[in-house]
């Protein structure tokens, strides 16, 4: 680890100018994943910015009938806020299958967002990684690749992002707000992270300095009934093999509505669009969500080891818009 | 010998006065309300665990792992992180004390010492696993010998690991004795045996492969005393053998050699016997003169 300065800001205005002025600064909410990282070397800033004492720890409703979460609201809060257990459970399950209880107290939403992949070949300093070290080739590919993608991969990069809460927010159509040296500006979840394509270091839309202030969910009345399923290799404290993010609306036997998002099989948090056009007015049965699954996972694209994923995938997504078929049909 | 008898001798061999152990006779503690003599330090977080002493003029070592399976190294230069501020001394195969090899554990004579592996200890350019220790960076503060241990720059002549234990069977030997008793293999007939059982379950069972993951990580804190005489606190779970095993390493009497361990935050087998960075650490602080932590990461 390096030496680096601290400082903590009190006013987002304050917080970027100072990450602005300070040489190879970064923006610090919770640590959980940053400070790890600078252990590591992985990340070497010269100066953090501490953002976790800005005012943007509410959640708060919008006028437009959503829920606006402040960017430095601890994971914990979110996830146990009555608002958002009774509208969107999708993303309270999410975040309490990630991480652990004492994590889950310490990161903010910000940082969640923004936290990076643990491809066991971009924390190994001695592996050649495109995210690190941009250029230098991928070992993942031909290495033990059993935890990668199979979406959305690139001949340069096929590590996964790790976020829970993220695919649930994918699923909902959240928006992040930001705020920087050019203004602020609102971006659509699903364009905020980006593939890694010939660019596996940029991991995001974010311009320099710029920092994340609010995370909105719109007004989804249906998102009420809401499944996230983790698939991972022991029970707790493990990133998912493979996840599921669902809402669905059922009229007279059709779906009238569907949100499905995808974790742990892309190398950002996956929204299956493919899935949800099959879904879109068909009936709601298994058949159904078999063809919405194969629909999204016709580009996938299985490695060594993690050809599993696939089938893996295709099972889980049946599975959980069968159990909220079910769960609505009961109501 | 009833099948208990048999295990109860066993566990009576570990102990070091072979003694039979009174407790071993004493039942009936199923299903009821026990005192639990650390219970109440622990829960106050006032059991003290090895990496959490402190000494004065203490000061850390941090390992440089190896990146290659197999091979030799063929450059290594510590010039640069033994600039750094802090650094005493960056240990390597070149500057190493010698070491005795590390004794195997023969069941029959525990005092002969229990090491994990009989391999020299960072004693030749030889490397058999990834992550082997390669330098020993020692500081004044940890952070300070965790960033030299960055600047130390290794070069390999790496080879092809062997690493399918199905592939190397062809080539398997048997030993002459296992952990020194006699080593024998017993197979019946399985299929006979299920053909003649009344009833019949024909499955496959795997078992995957399992790691010591305590949440205590392993760690010692070694201090070479004016007489010439170590102290350890070890995470160990045999203290005796940990004793003996680095009294031959060392070549120390065996008398001369204290090692204390309060409390094992879980250990499952994982710190019974002992693993190079124990003789490490006691080198290092052989070399510096002064006590030396060395806290391994999980």
């Amino acid at each position: 680890m390096r030496d680096f300065s601290y400082a903590r800001a009190v006013t987002v205005h304050e917080a970027v100018g100072l990450v602005s002025t300070l040489r190879n600064a970064k923006f610090l909410g919770g640590g959980t994943n940053l400070v790890d990282l600078m252990r590591e070397n992985i990340e070497q800033p010269d100066a953090l910015v501490d953002v976790t004492r800005l005012p943007l720890s509410g959640i708060t409703e919008t006028a437009e009938g959503g829920i606006s979460i402040g960017a430095e609201v601890r994971n914990s809060a979110v996830a146990n806020h009555p608002l958002i257990r009774q509208r969107y459970p999708v993303l309270s399950q999410a975040i309490l299958f990630g991480a652990s209880g004492q994590i889950r107290n310490m990161a903010t939403v910000g940082g969640n967002v923004m936290q990076r992949t643990r491809c066991y070949y971009f924390y190994d300093e001695a592996a050649r990684c495109n995210k690190r070290n941009s250029g230098a080739g991928c070992d993942a590919i031909d290495g033990f690749n059993r935890i990668h993608a199979i979406l959305g991969v690139s001949e340069h990069c096929i590590a996964t992002h790790p976020s829970d809460m993220c695919v649930a927010l994918a699923a909902l159509d959240a928006t992040v707000r930001v705020d920087g040296p050019n203004g602020q500006r609102a971006i659509p979840f699903q364009e905020f992270h980006s593939l890694p394509g010939e660019t596996p270091h940029v991991e995001t839309v974010l311009r320099t300095h710029e920092l994340i202030t609010a995370v909105e969910l719109p007004s989804l009345p249906f998102a009420k009934r809401s499944l996230y399923r983790k698939i991972r290799d022991r029970a707790s404290y493990a990133f998912a093999l493979v996840s599921v993010a669902a809402a669905v609306e059922i009229e007279d036997g059709k779906i009238r509505n569907a949100r499905l998002a995808l974790g742990g099989v892309a190398p950002k948090p996956w929204r299956a669009l493919e899935a949800e056009r099959v879904l879109s007015g068909a009936q709601a049965n298994i058949e159904t969500f078999r063809a919405a699954a194969d629909a999204e996972l016709t580009n996938a694209r299985g490695y060594r080891d993690n050809r599993f994923k696939i089938e893996l995938t295709r099972r889980t997504i049946a599975s959980v818009l069968s159990e909220l078929v079910a769960a609505e049909v009961r109501q | 010998m009833s099948a208990i008898e048999s295990v109860t001798e066993i566990i009576a061999r570990f102990m070091p006065d072979k003694k039979h152990d009174p407790l071993l006779d004493r039942d009936g503690f199923l299903g009821k309300p026990l005192y639990r003599v650390d219970g109440e330090v622990k829960v106050r977080g006032e059991a003290r665990f090895t990496a959490e002493f402190d000494f004065s003029n203490l000061v850390y070592a941090v390992l440089v792992c190896s990146t290659i399976a197999k091979g030799k190294i063929s450059r290594i230069d510590t010039e640069r992180a033994k600039q750094e501020p802090g650094v005493l001394e960056v240990l390597t195969y070149k500057n190493m004390p010698r070491l005795k090899a590390p004794p195997l554990m023969d069941i029959s004579d525990l005092k002969k010492g229990m090491a994990a592996s009989n391999l020299p200890i960072l004693q030749n350019a030889s490397v058999n696993w990834d992550g082997q220790p390669v330098a020993v960076v020692i500081a004044e503060k940890l952070e300070q010998a965790e960033h030299a241990a960055s600047l130390v720059e290794v070069e390999y002549h790496a080879e092809k690991p062997a690493v399918s234990f199905d592939a190397m069977k062809p080539d398997a030997e048997r030993p002459a004795d296992i952990l020194g008793e006699p080593a024998v293999i017993e197979i019946g007939n399985t299929e006979k045996a299920i053909q003649e059982a009344d009833v019949r379950i024909d499955q496959t069972y795997r078992t995957p492969r399992y790691n010591h993951n305590a949440i205590e990580p392993h760690a010692t804190i070694a201090v070479w005393n004016e007489d010439g005489t170590l102290g350890l606190l070890d995470t160990s779970q045999s203290v005796n053998t940990a004793g003996h095993t680095l009294a031959v390493e060392f070549a120390l009497d065996p008398s001369d050699v204290q090692v204390l361990a309060p409390f094992v935050g879980g250990g499952f087998g994982g710190k019974g016997s002992l693993w190079n960075y124990t003789p490490l650490c006691v080198a290092a602080a052989k070399v510096v003169k002064r006590p030396v932590k060395l806290a391994l990461s999980r």
